[in-house]
């Protein structure tokens, strides 16, 4: 392809795209390239930073930390990847991916070496991380291993293992750790001003709510079987909850009463921010638990939400953090090393309590304890807990 | 091949020195600091460059973890040097980014960012000291800008390299506030390669969202070859004005000068004129548009436009084509009675008149 064929493509393409955007609000945004549809399909995947050839590069690099990785799925679909820390069977993940109502499909555990496993049950559960442990039933698997001391830095180059012996995605560790403030969580729906019962008078587009499937005129009855009287009410209760959170909604639907599950999503407050969360969304998918960390570090990897969970190594194949979240077209999040080894830590005291049959209080007792009271044999059992600080 | 390697190795040597002299000059800023910096010199490893390297250096992918390491070390030493002449800059209500270029501090960034000439800024540096500043000129077409710090010093700085050369699959690192300025957070580093590049944009797969704009994007030795601009729909679509256009124009620039057509706009006066006639007289004016909120009525004779003198209502019209919409400009008209008068008219979009 000559080069200038090419140019004079996006020269003309790039007509549009000044207008829409000019003298923006805060942040000062980049504008949105609406035609780059006919220029960019010229460009030639081979100069990617992700291309086969580079992602080959790094092949040696995840050797190792892949067959300590996992896929888990339900119904063959991968909802999160995560990596094993205990060698009889216990995977750390992010919660709010596995810790959810999956109705009758189990959730497995698939390895590099292609075993499959079905996940018996939640261990534990870290909210403030958002991680959790699963239990599958095995024996010496390999373990990954955590680095200890040597830190990555700003310009590290990092990789993200898969089963594969290429990496999931490649990227730069581009920001120091530190706290990511939790957002409020949204239900989407608008409800009736009549005094009564919750009745939702209209549902945000790809809210929630919307992608739940609840609709105008529904109205709901309870909430992790908490029985709703009022409009207020429901709004008091989602307040308690956080973004990721997953519901069991009980509504009537003409007559008819239904249980929906429902992952809440993020607050979106204002026109300002509404614009920069259009612009984050540009390029993918984001993770619905993507604030509230304690501690992150941010690299450039581009993951989809459920490529989430697993671990990430440095050029000497060493872990230096887990996934937790795409949380932007320019961000994903991780857990460093020695922040997830004290969780892992907790979570593996907590599980082994768990096995002698001792409770394990909620930090948050009001946070969701996820069960369904009418298991069929041989059915997963869902028991999250969560560590004690 | 040989000439490939030649370059490359030259410039190699040549980003060394300039490091080390970088070095020093931020020894000089971080007054607080000074200590930890010169033992940060010192430490500074030396590259282990592997054969491979100076293709690598020219847009090739590395082969295997040497190489990796190699880039890793690169993009490392490119980064302390890029972060330190990396800025946030609040212009008005808007928050963005930009990048100096001189020693007493001309920052390139956006022109979507500026606005217009003449405003103040907030220059946030690297260190978190705040300083002033004032925007400069702009190209509107291709979303070039520039600013000044006002508060005398000398800053931190980077080369600007012309981009004709520039080859696809070329690495590049990235640095901006993405996402807007947060006290004592610094510049987010995202890498990636060229993709596309041309006189007016360069693209890449170095990801980029809003506070973005204006930043710079870092060819893997730490040259200035874009500045950040806007986005697309896609992970891979990421466009940088190229370099080459600040260095041609930089006289322009600094002498805050506007020029360019705001792309997909349609700048827009309100009148109709017999084409075949001598003199641009006016036969019909569109109501509410700016020319009949300007008070120009039919049988107006055009005389001057911003001072053109106008011989024909194409030459109006090619006039009015060379600004954007919301520019202000003085038209000279003569009226039926013989008084020449002076109006100003301030254009419209003829696009968002045909969705209204």
């Amino acid at each position: 392809m000559p080069r200038f064929r090419l140019n004079s493509l996006l020269s003309l393409a790039i007509v549009a795209p000044l207008a829409i955007a000019v003298f923006a609000p805060t942040p000062v945004s980049a504008q949105v390239f609406e035609s780059d549809g006919i220029a960019m399909r010229f460009m030639k995947r081979v100069h990617q930073r992700s291309s086969s050839e580079v992602l080959g590069a790094f092949h040696s690099v995840v050797q190792n930390v892949r067959s300590a990785t996992v896929e888990l799925k339900r119904d063959g679909k991968r909802v999160a990847m995560g990596g094993i820390v205990d060698s009889t069977g216990l995977i750390v993940t992010k919660g709010s991916l596995v810790n959810t109502f999956g109705g009758k499909t189990p959730l497995v555990a698939e390895l590099a070496n292609g075993d499959q496993y079905l996940v018996n049950e939640i261990a534990a559960v870290d909210k403030e991380n958002d991680l959790a442990l699963v239990r599958i039933e095995a024996r010496n698997l390999p373990v990954m291993e955590l680095a200890s001391g040597n830190k990555p830095g700003v310009g590290s180059l990092l990789a993200t293992a898969g089963l594969g012996e290429e990496p999931v995605a490649i990227g730069v560790y581009g920001l120091t750790p530190h706290a990511v403030e939790m957002k409020n969580a949204m239900l989407g729906v608008m409800l009736s001003r009549d005094p009564g019962p919750a009745r939702v008078d209209m549902v945000v587009e790809k809210s929630a709510a919307a992608t739940a499937g609840i609709l105008a005129q529904d109205v709901i009855l309870s909430i992790n079987d908490q029985l709703i009287d009022t409009g207020t009410h429901l709004i008091e209760l989602v307040r308690t909850y956080e973004p990721g959170d997953s519901l069991r909604v009980k509504l009537k639907r003409s007559e008819e009463e239904m249980n929906l599950n429902v992952i809440l999503g993020e607050w979106v407050a204002g026109p300002n921010q509404a614009r920069h969360e259009f612009q984050n969304h540009l390029g993918g998918e984001l993770s619905q638990r993507r604030s509230g960390f304690p501690s992150v570090f941010q690299h450039d990897s581009y993951l989809q939400p459920e490529q989430c969970g697993g671990p990430i190594v440095n050029l000497d194949g060493q872990v230096v953090g887990l996934n937790i979240a795409r949380a932007g077209r320019v961000a994903t999040f991780a857990i460093p090393a020695d922040d997830l080894s004290r969780s892992v830590t907790k979570m593996l005291s907590a599980a082994g309590a768990t096995s002698k049959g001792e409770y394990v209080q909620s930090r948050l007792s009001a946070k969701p304890v996820i069960s369904d009271e009418q298991l069929d044999p041989g059915e997963t059992r869902w028991i999250p807990r969560e560590t004690s600080n | 091949m040989n000439y490939r390697n030649t370059t490359s190795l030259s410039f190699a040597s040549g980003s060394q020195v300039a490091t080390i002299r970088k070095f020093s000059l931020v020894c000089v800023l971080v007054l607080c600091l000074p200590i930890f910096a010169s033992a940060q010199d010192k430490a500074t490893p030396e590259i282990q460059r592997t054969a491979h390297f100076s293709e690598i250096l020219t847009g090739d992918a590395p082969h295997n973890v040497a190489d990796l390491r190699s880039m890793e070390s690169q993009i490392q030493q490119t980064t302390k040097k890029g972060m330190n002449a990396t800025v946030g800059v609040i212009v008005g209500p808007a928050q963005g980014s930009g990048v100096i270029v001189t020693e007493d501090g001309l920052i390139l960034t956006a022109g979507h960012v500026i606005g217009e000439p003449g405003r103040d800024v907030t220059v946030i540096l690297n260190d978190g000291r705040r300083v002033k500043g004032v925007t400069l000129g702009m190209d509107r077409s291709i979303d070039s800008g520039a600013i000044q710090i006002t508060t005398p010093g000398k800053y931190a700085h980077l080369n600007v390299r012309a981009t004709a050369n520039l080859r696809e699959g070329e690495w590049v690192l990235v640095m901006g506030h993405a996402g807007g300025i947060v006290k004592d957070r610094r510049p987010a580093l995202r890498i990636g390669r060229v993709l596309a590049s041309s006189q007016d944009v360069i693209a890449t797969d170095a990801t980029l969202v809003g506070g973005d704009s204006g930043g710079p994007l870092l060819d893997i030795q730490g040259n200035v070859i874009g500045i950040n601009s806007r986005i697309g729909n896609r992970i891979t679509a990421n466009l940088h004005v190229p370099a080459s256009q600040y260095l041609e124009n930089i006289d322009r620039l600094k002498k805050s000068e506007v020029w360019g057509r705001l792309g997909g706009t349609q700048p827009y006066l309100g009148v109709r004129c017999e084409p075949d006639r001598q003199d641009v007289v006016v036969t019909r004016v569109t109501p509410d548009s700016p020319a009949a909120l300007a008070g120009i009525q039919e049988g107006d004779q055009i005389l001057r436009f911003n001072s053109r003198a106008i011989s024909s209502f194409d030459d109006l019209k090619l006039m009015v084509n060379q600004y954007s919409p919301g520019d202000r400009v003085k038209v000279r008209i003569r009226r039926g009675s013989g008084d020449v008068i002076t109006l100003e008219v301030e254009l419209a979009d003829r696009r968002k008149l045909d969705t209204n």
